[in-house]
C-alpha cells in the first residue's frame, strides 16, 4: 500500500531522512517512535505530500506522491497545527465540506465525548483540547491512510486513555493504515499492531508488537552468570549495578539457570536501548 | 471540485479580518475629511475649491490585502482542515474575482450616487472620483464597473502570485526584478515608453481593449500559481 524507496530529505545541512526504505503493505495501527528531531514529522509530511523528498520515491497504491500530487487518500494534520480562529462546530463543518469522506457523525460524537464546547473558538481551547479537535478532524476523514503526529500532546492521562479507545473504535469502524507518532510508548502499545522506529533520519526497525513482546526481555543476575548467556544473543543494552548485570535482549527466548531472572522489557526501555545502541555504534 | 473551491473561497473571505479592519480604518479616515469640511463649512469658511478623496478608494485596499493574506496566512490553515492544493488554487481565483466584483460594485455605487450628491450639494467641496480619474465613466456605470473589475482582478492576481512566491527564494528575486525594471526603465526614454504603454493599456486604454488585456493578463499571471503551489512546503 505505502512504499518508500531510499527516500532522503535534506534541509540545507540537516539530513532529516536518510535513505529510508519501508513497505507498509496492510491496514493496521502503526506506532512511529523516535526521539525529538528524529525525523518523524518529516516522515509523515513526505507521505502526505506536504514536502518533496530530496531523492527516492514514495508511492501509495502505486501512485507516486509529491507536493504537486497530494494524495486524496491520505489525511495528515499536525497536532500543533495552526487553525482558523473559528468555533469548534464551524471548523468541523468546514472540514466536512473540504473532505469528501468526512464522517460528520463520528466527529460530532467525539466532540461530545471529549467535552469540546462546539461554541468555543479555537484560541479559547486549551492545548490538549486543540490537539484533540485536530485529531478528531483527522480521524473523521475516512481516508485509507491517516497520519497522526503527536495526537496525545498536552492530554492528561484520562483523556489519553479515551483517545486510545477512540483510535480503536475508528479503526474498527474503518480499517485502514493509521500511523501514530507519540512519546507515550507504553500507552500506545495497547492499541498499536506494529512499530516503526526512526532515529537521526534513519529507519532503525519495523516490527510487530507481538514480535517485540516475544523477543524483548531482560536477563538479570550475577554478572559472571549472565555474561555467558548473552554471548550469541542480540543484546541491545546492559545495566550494571554492583555485581548484578541486567542485559536487555532482542532475540529468541532461552532457558536460564537458577539465579538468573527473565523479565519482560517494556516498550519504553526497548526503545531507549535500541536507540542508545545505534547512537553508540 | 467547484464545491470545495467555493468552500475555500468563502472560508478565506470570512478569515481576512486584518484586511477588513485596515479597510475600515482607511474608510473612517476618508470619511473624516467630510466631517472636517462640514465643520469648516458650518463655521463659514469657503471650501468650495477644496477637494476630498472619495471614500470608495478605501475599498481598493481589500484587493491587495486579501491577495497577501490568503496565500501567506490562510493556505496552511486550509490544508490543516483537510483542503488540497488544487481546490485552493481555484478557490483563491474565485475569491479574487468575487472581491474584484464586490469592490467594483461598491465603488461604482459610491462614485455614481454618493460622490455626485456631495459635489452637487456644493457644501463640502469636490471629490476625486475613481471612474473620473481613470476615464472609466465614458460609457456609463456598467462599463465603468467592468473596467474597474478587470483592473482589480489583474491587480489581485499579481499580488496573490507575488505573495505565494515569497515562501521561496524566487519570490525575493521577483521583487528585485520588479524594482529593477521600474528603476532601470524609468530613466531610459524608450524603456520608460514601454512602462507608460503598459500602464496606459491596463488603466486608460479604450474599454474593450483595457478589459480584455487586464482579464487575459490576470489569468496568465494567476496561472503561475499552479507550479508555485505545487512547490510550496506546508
Amino acid at each position: 500500500m505505502i512504499e518508500l524507496a531510499t527516500v532522503t530529505k535534506k534541509y540545507r545541512h540537516t539530513m532529516a531522512m536518510d535513505s529510508v526504505s519501508l513497505t507498509i503493505p496492510d491496514t493496521g495501527v502503526y506506532c512511529l517512535l523516535g526521539r525529538n528531531g528524529a525525523g518523524k514529522t518529516t516522515f509523515m509530511k513526505l507521505i502526505a505530500g506536504h514536502i518533496r523528498s530530496t531523492s527516492g520515491t514514495i508511492t501509495i497504491d502505486g501512485v507516486k506522491v509529491s507536493p504537486g500530487r497530494m494524495p486524496d487518500c491520505v489525511s495528515y494534520i499536525e497536532s500543533d497545527s495552526v487553525q482558523f480562529n473559528m468555533r469548534v462546530s464551524d471548523l468541523i463543518d468546514t472540514a466536512c465540506l473540504l473532505q469528501e469522506s468526512f464522517d460528520r457523525d463520528f466527529a460530532k460524537e467525539m466532540t461530545e465525548r471529549f467535552e469540546l464546547n462546539p461554541r468555543k473558538r479555537f484560541r479559547q481551547l486549551s492545548l490538549g483540547m486543540k490537539t484533540m479537535l485536530t485529531t478528531i478532524i483527522s480521524l473523521a476523514n475516512n481516508s485509507t491512510v491517516i497520519l497522526l503526529d503527536e495526537p496525545t500532546l498536552g492530554l492528561d492521562p484520562i483523556v489519553r486513555d479515551r483517545f486510545n479507545t477512540m483510535l480503536l473504535e475508528s479503526y474498527d469502524a474503518h480499517p485502514r493504515v493509521i500511523i501514530v507518532s507519540t512519546h507515550q510508548m507504553d500507552e500506545i502499545a495497547q492499541v498499536t499492531q506494529r512499530l516503526i522506529i526512526i532515529d537521526q533520519g534513519k529507519l532503525l526497525m519495523e516490527a510487530g508488537i507481538d514480535e517485540i513482546d516475544e523477543k524483548a526481555y531482560t536477563l538479570s543476575g550475577p554478572t559472571q552468570e549472565v555474561l555467558p548467556l548473552v554471548s550469541g544473543l542480540n543484546c541491545i543494552g546492559t545495566t550494571q549495578a554492583g555485581g548484578v548485570l541486567a542485559a536487555h535482549i532482542f532475540d529468541q527466548r532461552i532457558a536460564v539457570p537458577e539465579g538468573v531472572s527473565v523479565d519482560r522489557l517494556g516498550l519504553k526501555d526497548f526503545f531507549i536501548n535500541i536507540v542508545r545502541r545505534e547512537n553508540h555504534a | 471540485m467547484p464545491k470545495k473551491a467555493w468552500t475555500i473561497a468563502t472560508v478565506n473571505m470570512k478569515n481576512i479580518h486584518a484586511a477588513y479592519i485596515a479597510t475600515a480604518v482607511v474608510f473612517l479616515a476618508l470619511v473624516s475629511q467630510y466631517v472636517v469640511n462640514a465643520i469648516l463649512a458650518a463655521q463659514g469658511m469657503d471650501i468650495s475649491t477644496s477637494y476630498m478623496v472619495s471614500v470608495a478608494w478605501a475599498f481598493w485596499l481589500l484587493i491587495p490585502l486579501t491577495a497577501i493574506l490568503v496565500p501567506a496566512r490562510n493556505f496552511n490553515r486550509i490544508i490543516n482542515l483537510g483542503g488540497k492544493r488544487n481546490p485552493f488554487f481555484w478557490g483563491s481565483l474565485m475569491l479574487n474575482a468575487v472581491m474584484a466584483g464586490a469592490v467594483s460594485l461598491v465603488t461604482i455605487l459610491i462614485g455614481y450616487v454618493v460622490d455626485p450628491a456631495i459635489v452637487k450639494s456644493g457644501a463640502l467641496g469636490g471629490v476625486f472620483v475613481i471612474q473620473d480619474i481613470f476615464g472609466w465613466g465614458a460609457y456609463g456605470p456598467v462599463v465603468a464597473f467592468l473596467q474597474q473589475f478587470a483592473f482589480l482582478f489583474l491587480f489581485g492576481s499579481f499580488v496573490h502570485t507575488l505573495s505565494a512566491a515569497h515562501s521561496k527564494w524566487y519570490g525575493l528575486v521577483a521583487d528585485v526584478v520588479i524594482i529593477a525594471i521600474i528603476s532601470v526603465f524609468t530613466p531610459i526614454a524608450p524603456l520608460r515608453g514601454a512602462l507608460v504603454w503598459f500602464f496606459h493599456t491596463v488603466l486608460f486604454a479604450s474599454a474593450p481593449w483595457q478589459i480584455l488585456t487586464c482579464l487575459v493578463l490576470g489569468v496568465v499571471i494567476y496561472a503561475i500559481n499552479k507550479p508555485l503551489l505545487a512547490a510550496k512546503a506546508i
